[in-house]
């Protein structure tokens, strides 16, 4: 009886864990209890299941019931909403990763290769110091015939008394515009801002040479600065075109190939 | 860690009640009708898959051995149930299935074949009703009475006096001689060898 009763309370469900363990330890001991109790598990497993109001019937009627209130088409319609708006979602992406990849690949690479050629054509042609850009600039000086007192200034560049021909130079417009050329953009825009203005005043010059210079400098640093590229464009074609100031032409070609082969 | 919230739910869902059964499901839909339409599947499909795995979790929990953990550990475990029942169901038709990334994550511990066990079950039920509706009234009412209901011999009696249950004392016998005879029609039921053949 005693045996009777541990079957009924394990079966359903009644024992306390400890009860539950030790009754397990004691079916494990005893393979008669065991298949038993599998025997009236099985039993009430199958009846509370199939069984008369079993759980198959519950199961059913709230399936019906759902069916009813269409939650599996609801269902539906949300999934194939959600599989929607991933194809939507990965477009976007899609779109997204390319137009990153475009501006990557054909404008942002091409710019800084451009930046680059500019910034590197300048820096090998900057001068060493101040004394060796004012000798190169002596012999630019040189094709400017018709400025007055041309030896004097010759003389005081090479002594590196830049402060006196400042003096002697504000007596000529066009010495003063060829010093501006000097100070500002063969000196290499220390003060890029006035460099800049200062070369872009002289790139209308009356003066060819003058003119030149101040335009194939101020076309590096346009195209450093990314800015006014076309402008940059213009000036360095017109420079490889011409044909007065060869060193110039030369350098101009040698950027345009360059950028050419971006 | 559960809840005294989850406890109620659990074992109102342990015995099946309409209300927690009709939650339960409408809360599963969704997830299993994604996971049906994701592998190759109709919502039709979604809905019977539903139903029996269900039916089989009830079945799993009513079981002395199952211990109940919390109400996140029984959705994993059931929707492990959905994954493995319908990766059956596709293995049966040769079609490809893909596991879920949360499923994958869980899946480590349980390898059971789900599918062929809840035959073997439905066989086995299926051979204790037929046998149960071979003895003879009186017997199934004892038996269920005292097996499935669990009441005590007193209440049978007190239940059911008629002149084949006039005494506490002859429902004891009564129910001995019951007992023999439902596992001798289980044991010579046509499907049982086959059970055992294969739970072998």
């Amino acid at each position: 009886m005693e045996t009777e009763n541990k079957i009924l309370k394990y079966i359903h469900l009644q024992m306390n864990e400890t009860e539950k363990q030790a009754f397990e330890q004691e079916l494990n001991n005893n393979p008669e209890l065991k298949a038993e109790v599998d025997f009236w598990l099985n039993y009430v497993l199958a009846e509370k299941l199939y069984g008369k109001d079993g759980f198959k019937q519950k199961i059913e009627q709230s399936t019906d019931i759902l069916k009813k209130n269409n939650v599996f088409k609801k269902a539906e319609k949300e999934y194939q909403k959600q599989r929607k708006f991933r194809w939507l979602k990965i477009s976007i992406a899609a779109c997204i990763s390319l137009m990153c990849f475009f501006y990557f690949w054909k404008i942002y690479l091409p710019k800084e290769k451009q930046k680059q050629i500019a910034q590197k054509t300048l820096e090998e042609q900057k001068p060493a110091n101040f004394f060796e850009s004012s000798l190169e600039f002596v012999d630019q000086i040189q094709g400017f015939t018709n400025i007055e007192n041309q030896k004097d200034i010759q003389k005081l560049i090479l002594s590196g008394q830049c402060d006196s021909l400042k003096t002697i130079m504000s007596e000529n417009s066009a010495a003063e515009g060829i010093l501006f050329f000097y100070y500002t953009g063969c000196g290499y825009m220390e003060n890029e801002s006035l460099s800049l203005q200062k070369l872009a005043g002289l790139a209308n010059s009356e003066n060819s040479n003058l003119r030149l210079y101040s335009r194939y400098y101020l076309a590096l640093f346009y195209l450093i600065q990314e800015e006014n590229e076309d402008q940059a464009f213009t000036y360095l074609r017109e420079i490889a075109k011409q044909n007065d100031i060869l060193e110039l032409q030369n350098a101009a070609q040698e950027v345009l190939g360059s950028l050419e082969k971006i | 860690m559960k809840t005294e919230e989850d406890q109620i739910f659990f074992e109102n869902l342990q015995r099946a009640d309409s209300k927690t059964l009709q939650e339960f499901m409408e809360s599963k839909a969704q997830k299993v009708v994604n996971h049906v339409l994701k592998n190759s599947g109709r919502v039709e499909d979604a809905q019977e898959l539903l139903s029996d795995c269900l039916l089989e979790l009830l079945k799993r929990i009513n079981l002395p051995k199952f211990v109940f953990e919390g109400k996140p550990e029984l959705d994993a475990y059931f929707m492990r149930i959905i994954t493995n029942r319908w990766r059956d169901v596709l293995r049966k038709k040769g079609k490809t299935y893909t596991v879920p990334m949360e499923i994958k994550k869980m899946d480590t511990f349980d390898t059971e074949n789900i599918f062929e066990m809840a035959e073997l079950k439905e066989l086995w039920e299926k051979v204790i009703q037929e046998s149960m509706k071979e003895l003879s009234t009186i017997c199934q009412i004892c038996i269920k009475a005292k097996y499935f209901f669990a009441w005590s011999y007193e209440k049978i009696f007190q239940t059911y006096q008629d002149e084949k249950l006039n005494k506490v004392e002859l429902v004891k016998s009564r129910l001995q001689d019951c007992k023999k005879q439902f596992r001798q029609k289980v044991e010579n039921h046509p499907l049982y060898k086959k059970i055992k053949k294969d739970g072998n």
